[in-house]
């Protein structure tokens, strides 16, 4: 099997439907892997935490979230990829436990296989399922891709949410009736809570711009 | 909530009163917060730094968290004490505290406790129907057993053995049987709740008004026609029914006793005018009626 087969396996009988997103089993993937190349493997990336005194770890402690990186290497070619570590809500923790590490390793490691071609179908652009709930996986995939691209280069909580602010009014144009808005805003609670204590301004445009959304969608369709 | 220890009871029972012994756990949702009143849930949250009662006042409260505590140790073969259980709809995390599960060879009967009146258990209570029933879908879904039965332990409070009516408990330990729902309906009822609570939140955070308590919410006793005769201090009939009561005005008023009139007396919101929810003074919708009504 070469890259190209990978592609085209079906994966749905081996996936699980987890707060609306879909996850592939890591067992059944790397088995999957080692069935096309004998050779495959995988190294989990380590890193110096000087909170807690230099220890050696597998995470990258970004203050107020924290990465794993996987670097997965099939038929010889080495492919490295990363993920914040999220909750059961697909949201950062702050300080996670071991459990919430390897949780996030293991999908690491389904994410790295995917690059590679396998189950690659079940995710959208960076790292967006497809059959999840549209509002609620946006808006989820863009805090996602915000941790990614933005904390490893200045590990700036302002930028994060000027980025979380900006992706939540962006994908405010997929909302079309006020049920759809109140779930939308709901799911992100704890993220716009945050928000409106640590960035008010931020806060005040995203609310400004729902209220307006929320006001046009309760207007009686003519 | 600030509790205040204004008749320094120990301390223990003032931890107790915190809620210490009792968390909703890593969920969005508890069963009981889900079936509470959005208007109420945001109030409380909005006010929650503002509030305080006593703990000579959580009397109740504080024996169901004691029970609580207690079931957990009390390990009995076959029966399981004490599950806290999580399920999500729809990306939210739902949770529910089993008091008991009774494992049986047909399947699990859930029990649940209630410090309660002897006239809570004489008449139907929707909420015991809703709350064990989610309880019933949690059980299924999590744990794939079958669940054959509901019932509740009431524990009757005011419990008077010389209390004959019809329906009566015969005992102060009562258990109540609660009809089985199908999942569809739960979740149906599960959705309807979200979507309320959902609502209100947006409603809150928007600084929109709040969605209203309904009758049901707000504890709403009945309005009643007192037919009364000039002269007489109790009434001649109480009904419930306003033509019914004109009816027997009318035929009293025939007997030519005296002026015979009718008493409307007016349903009261007993959760609000009691405080049981705790915010009725920040409550727009009841401030608003004691502000008419004055």
């Amino acid at each position: 099997m070469n890259p190209n087969e990978l592609l085209k396996v079906n994966v749905n009988d081996h996936t699980e439907k987890k707060n609306g997103l879909t996850y592939l089993s890591w067992a059944w993937a790397w088995a999957k892997v080692l069935e096309s190349d004998p050779t495959a493997n995988y190294e989990v990336k380590t890193f110096v935490d000087n909170d807690l005194n230099g220890a050696v770890v597998p995470y990258m402690n970004l203050g107020n979230s924290c990465m794993v990186w996987v670097t997965v290497t099939i038929f010889g070619k080495p492919i490295t990829c990363q993920l914040p570590v999220l909750d059961y809500r697909n949201k950062c923790i702050a300080t996670p436990n071991a459990f919430d590490i390897n949780t996030s390793i293991m999908r690491c490691l389904v994410k790295g296989i995917a690059l590679h071609g396998l189950g690659l179908y079940i995710y959208a652009g960076e790292d967006l399922p497809m059959d999840a709930e549209p509002v609620t996986v946006k808006a989820s995939d863009s805090s996602g891709a915000v941790t990614a691209s933005v904390d490893l280069d200045t590990g700036d909580d302002a930028a994060n949410a000027k980025l979380f602010a900006d992706g939540m009014i962006e994908y405010s144009s997929h909302v079309t009736d006020v049920k759809g808005l109140n779930s939308y805003w709901t799911s992100n609670k704890r993220q716009l809570d945050r928000l409106k204590d640590k960035h008010p301004d931020l806060y005040a445009d995203v609310l400004a711009k729902f209220s307006a959304l929320k006001k046009q969608l309760a207007q009686p369709k003519e | 909530m600030e509790i205040t220890n204004v008749h320094n009871v120990p301390e223990p029972l003032v931890t107790l009163a915190k809620g210490q012994y009792y968390s909703k756990g890593k969920s969005d949702y508890s069963v009981t917060e889900l079936m509470s009143p959005p208007r109420v849930r945001r109030l409380q949250e909005k006010h929650d730094a503002e509030r305080v009662q006593d703990v000579s006042q959580m009397l109740w409260p504080l024996l169901g968290s004691a029970l609580h505590v207690v079931m957990e140790r009390g390990e009995t073969e076959g029966w399981v004490s004490e599950e806290r259980l999580f399920m999500e709809v729809d990306g939210v995390t739902i949770s529910g505290a089993i008091d008991l599960q009774q494992e049986t060879p047909d399947g699990v009967v859930i029990v649940d406790y209630k410090f309660t009146s002897a006239w809570a258990v004489m008449n139907d209570k929707i909420e015991w129907e809703q709350q064990l029933n989610i309880y019933k879908l949690l059980v299924e879904r999590v744990k794939g057993k079958k669940v054959i039965g509901l019932r509740i332990c009431a524990l009757i409070r005011d419990f008077s053995r010389h209390d004959a009516r019809e329906g009566y408990p015969l005992a102060p330990i009562h258990m109540v049987d609660i009809p089985l729902w199908d999942s569809q309906r739960t979740m149906d009822y599960i959705h309807d709740r979200l979507e309320v609570h959902q609502e209100s939140k947006v409603a809150a955070d928007f600084e929109e008004q709040l969605p209203l308590c309904s009758p049901e919410d707000r504890w709403m006793s009945e309005t009643i026609y007192a037919v009364m005769r000039d002269g007489r201090k109790t009434a001649i009939r109480v009904v419930k029914d306003e033509a019914d009561a004109k009816e027997i005005a009318e035929a009293e008023s025939a007997k030519g006793k005296g002026d015979v009139y009718i008493d409307v007396r007016l349903g009261e919101p007993k959760r609000c005018t009691g405080d049981y929810c705790g915010v009725a003074q920040w409550c727009s919708q009841y401030q608003s009626e004691i502000g008419e009504s004055k």
